[in-house]
């Protein structure tokens, strides 16, 4: 289920900053981390959707009322619901991505030992 | 005797602690430097994981504006400035969650996708566009 993936997604932070000793500045690299969850995700359903007119009615929000917002979140509803997409792979797909890409940043000022540690936590 | 034997013992003692000293400085300094050493390297600073994550959260900002066909600064910048784009990021992600009832069941502050669905209303998101916004200035500083 996406809730506990997301669960574990959190525990995985908490478990890299505690292998870190991070003390301080934690709640803004989750805050970083999480943010970086949401676009990647976000990009990677974008990228599955196979309507061409819907997503280029996302794209080109300008002249959009609220009235408008609504009929585009209800065809969304129709478009995303009749795809084939597998939004359990997907956003697991995201948070691996996302934590792997997080340690490949930290890399070069780790030694291998460390960033070894820190893959096996995220892997766990 | 006895006395000669204690002055000796002492002298024993002393010759002794010497060399535990001597040995322990040859053997443990080092690996205390070593330890140190991995110790400092292990143990960033936390400005520089913040700076890290930073980077992280600019590749997926960027990723999302090049992979989503949203490349075009100025017209980004435009709607992020009127909030549309808030709205609009929160679109798959809300649909998505419309067709995974399990999501709904754990209530709007347990899970991504509740998030998302809340995207307008949250810190995150906001923090979120934040930083697209910061991107698309650096974008267009750049280009300048």
């Amino acid at each position: 289920m996406i809730d506990q993936q997301y669960q574990k997604f959190e525990e995985s932070i908490e478990k890299l900053f505690s292998s870190l000793s991070l003390e301080s500045e934690k709640e803004e690299i989750k805050k970083n981390i999480i943010a970086s969850l949401y676009f990647n995700y976000l990009a990677a359903i974008m990228n599955l959707i196979q309507d061409d007119s819907f997503k280029q009615k996302l794209k080109n929000p300008e002249e959009l009322s609220s009235d408008d917002f609504n009929v585009l979140v209800e065809e969304g509803k129709k478009v995303l619901t009749g795809s084939n997409i597998n939004y359990e792979e997907t956003f697991t797909n995201s948070c691996n991505t996302v934590l792997n890409d997080f340690i490949s940043e930290l890399e070069p000022k780790l030694t291998p030992e460390k960033t070894a540690e820190l893959r096996t936590i995220i892997a766990q | 005797m006895a006395e000669g034997s204690g002055e000796g013992s002492k002298r024993d003692w002393k010759s002794l602690w010497g060399i535990i000293k001597n040995t322990a400085e040859l053997t443990v300094k080092p690996s205390v430097e070593i330890a140190k050493d991995k110790f400092e390297k292990v143990t960033l600073n936390a400005k520089e994981i913040l700076e890290s994550s930073k980077s992280l959260l600019r590749e997926n900002v960027h990723n999302f504006v090049v992979q989503t066909g949203l490349n075009d600064p100025e017209k980004m910048l435009y709607r992020v400035s009127r909030g549309i784009m808030v709205g609009v990021t929160a679109v798959p992600l809300m649909v998505a969650a419309s067709v995974i009832p399990e999501a709904f069941s754990q209530g709007v502050d347990k899970g991504f996708l509740a998030l998302g669905i809340t995207a307008t209303r949250t810190v995150l998101p906001l923090h979120a566009m934040r930083e697209a916004k910061r991107f698309i200035n650096e974008i267009g500083k750049k280009e300048q």
